[in-house]
């Protein structure tokens, strides 16, 4: 019988090559669909609701941006103004006055979700649109998504989410992240199983997002909790991925670190609040929920034999070494150095060569029409160490979630 | 939009094609090591079987103490060294109990080889025997790095003093009666061990020059 850390390893094997077989039958089989965008039969009218806090730097960018789309049905550009500090809001009322489409909505702060749900209230179109202040869609990205409410039953539309300036080396790595998340994104939605609508551009349906009482306000990640809100009430969703829309990614590691705490903080939020619909008919039961909560506890748990075994390492390395000095011989010898690999490394470099396949080709895909290029160094980079920091900070913000101690800001 | 979640299941089918490819692969692996020190393993039990009947020989006066010597240094140190490759590959062995199985015989073999020594010792004397008594199966990390350093000083030791001594390392724990009557008979209360010459035996690590000092 194999030992206890053996089948650990074998269990992590199963789940990634599964889910990568997922990924690949799910690609195959729907690849000239990939790019597809429905016929906009009905020009439905579209409400973009911009909630902002302290965005002085990208508010304006933003707003012209989605001025500047090529959809002739946006009704109305709302900009909520989050009880901002700096001059965010001098900056809307300006624009207020120079675009008859604009307006401001002027309130204390509340948070995100409230904004939102605040400014769902008073917006007038069939469809709303939410664009993070920081977030700059592309000129056909609201067009390129409308067609796909044609279905009655689609609540929310997402499209690809794209770093907007690569002048790091951080947000080199966000940039291939978030180019294979979108690719992957796509696939799931092939399977009715998107689960976050994110905020850098989503439309929804406002008859839908009315149904689900709009967004949650405790909810530390509003457009996650709106997804599988929608899933849970029988709505489907979708992603365009042929529009995009890009997004000022974190430029340090501090913020890095910031921004996945509250994404993860929300995740934790949202599974909590879910947890009785597990296995439950439906998609959001049969799989959302579980490959959401199985890739957190992998994560975590993941994380947890990693130092586990650099600890007894380090512990062996210092024990052996106090008892070499003690004994007067060698530290290291030749013969320490093994150098015959177990079938669990081979198994292991076969699955991160496909890994690493798989990622190639997501980025080659993605950026098939985009025209843009990823460095080797950088993909190697992320495949080896970016992906690794994942974890760490999912236990802390399981630390965090655990103790309480968290807030939207 | 038509129902694509058949892919679920084709992926689990897929997953477990590849998965149970890889396993077989992996026992195959481990087997094909397995078999390999099997091989030696014959022929060292046969180089046992020699030596052994060459001790007997020696009640009879048609061998003498220097041959029985030279045969039982030499059968020892080639057990010695396929006991060094055993261990190599026997940590990395992760699905099957194969090469578990090889190592247990091999602490027979050796287990054999110091009783062996010991009748021998009665009629020639003049042997140096270091049995090196270890816990094959510990995960206490204390233990195992205790082992190791053993292991290397035992090894400059033998290095050092060549033919000189008969270095047999045997795996404490390997649920042999011979092995556990002969542990108990020297009263070794913990591992690891060295039982040197059947009459010292050291718990704590000394160094190489300190362990001279118990050799004939």
């Amino acid at each position: 019988m194999p030992e206890t850390l053996t089948i650990v390893y074998l269990a992590y094997m199963f789940i990634a090559l599964y889910f990568m077989s997922l990924f690949t039958l799910t690609f195959i089989q729907n690849r000239k669909e990939m790019f597809f965008v429905p016929k906009v039969k009905k020009k439905y009218s579209v409400s973009v609701l911009i909630p902002a806090y302290n965005e002085e730097d990208s508010i304006e960018g933003t707003v012209k941006t989605v001025l500047d789309s090529d959809y002739d049905n946006i009704i109305e550009v709302i900009i909520i103004n989050d009880g901002s500090k700096d001059s965010t809001l001098k900056i809307a009322r300006a624009l207020e006055k120079r675009y008859s489409k604009v307006k401001v909505f002027d309130k204390e702060n509340s948070g995100k979700a409230d904004s939102l749900n605040q400014a769902l209230k008073i917006a007038r179109g069939e469809l709303v649109a939410v664009v993070d202040a920081d977030s700059y869609p592309d000129k056909h990205a609201i067009s390129s998504m409308i067609g796909f409410f044609e279905e009655s039953d689609v609540g929310a539309v997402t499209t690809r989410i794209l770093v907007k300036q690569k002048d790091n080396f951080l947000r080199k790595m966000q940039s291939v992240e978030y180019k294979v998340i979108a690719f992957t994104r796509k696939l799931l939605g092939f399977l009715d199983s998107i689960y976050v609508t994110p905020g850098p551009l989503a439309i929804y349906r406002k008859s839908a997002l009315l149904k689900i009482h709009g967004f949650d306000k405790k909810n530390m990640t509003e457009d996650i909790e709106a997804t599988w809100h929608l899933t849970k009430e029988g709505y489907k969703v979708r992603m365009s991925y042929i529009a995009k829309s890009t997004t000022v990614a974190p430029d340090t590691l501090k913020k890095w670190i910031k921004q996945r705490i509250r994404w993860n903080i929300g995740g934790y939020q949202t599974i909590l609040k879910y947890k009785d619909h597990f296995f439950k008919k439906g998609m959001l039961g049969l799989f959302i929920l579980p490959f959401f909560s199985i890739s957190l506890f992998l994560g975590v748990f993941g994380l947890g034999i990693f130092f586990y075994r650099i600890f007894r390492r380090i512990l062996f390395s210092y024990l052996s070494t106090k008892y070499s000095i003690a004994a007067q011989t060698a530290i290291i010898a030749i013969e320490d150095v093994n150098l015959n690999p177990s079938i669990l490394n081979f198994l292991g470099i076969i699955l991160f060569i496909l890994g690493l396949a798989f990622i190639f080709y997501a980025l080659k895909h993605v950026n098939e029409k985009t025209h843009e290029k990823e460095s080797f160094f950088s993909v190697i980079f992320y495949s080896l160490v970016y992906i690794l920091l994942r974890p760490i900070v999912l236990i802390i913000s399981l630390g965090k979630f655990l103790t309480g101690k968290y807030s939207w800001r | 939009m038509e129902s694509k979640k058949h892919v679920f299941w084709q992926a689990l089918f897929l997953t477990g094609f590849f998965f149970l490819i890889g396993l077989v692969f992996g026992v195959y692996l481990e087997q094909m090591r397995s078999d390999t020190f099997s091989t030696s393993f014959y022929q060292s039990e046969v180089s046992l079987y020699d030596s052994l009947a060459l001790s007997k020989l020696s009640g009879s006066n048609l061998s003498s103490c220097g041959e029985i010597k030279d045969a039982s240094i030499g059968f020892a140190d080639r057990i010695y060294e396929e006991a060094r490759g055993l261990e190599r590959f026997d940590e990395k062995s992760k699905l099957t109990e194969s090469l578990k199985t090889v190592h247990r015989k091999y602490d027979l073999l050796r287990t054999l080889l110091w009783m062996n020594i010991i009748e021998v010792k009665e009629k020639c004397g003049e042997i140096n025997s270091v049995v090196y008594l270890y816990a094959y199966n510990t995960e206490d990390i204390n233990v195992k790095s205790e082992q190791v350093v053993w292991s290397r000083l035992l090894g400059d030791l033998k290095e050092e003093e060549g033919e000189n001594i008969i270095l047999i390392p045997i795996a404490a724990d390997s649920n042999l009666a011979s092995l556990d009557y002969l542990i108990k008979k020297f009263q070794v209360e913990r591992y690891p061990a060295v039982v040197i010459n059947e009459k010292h035996i050291l718990y704590d690590l000394e160094s190489v020059s300190d362990i001279k000092k118990y050799l004939k």
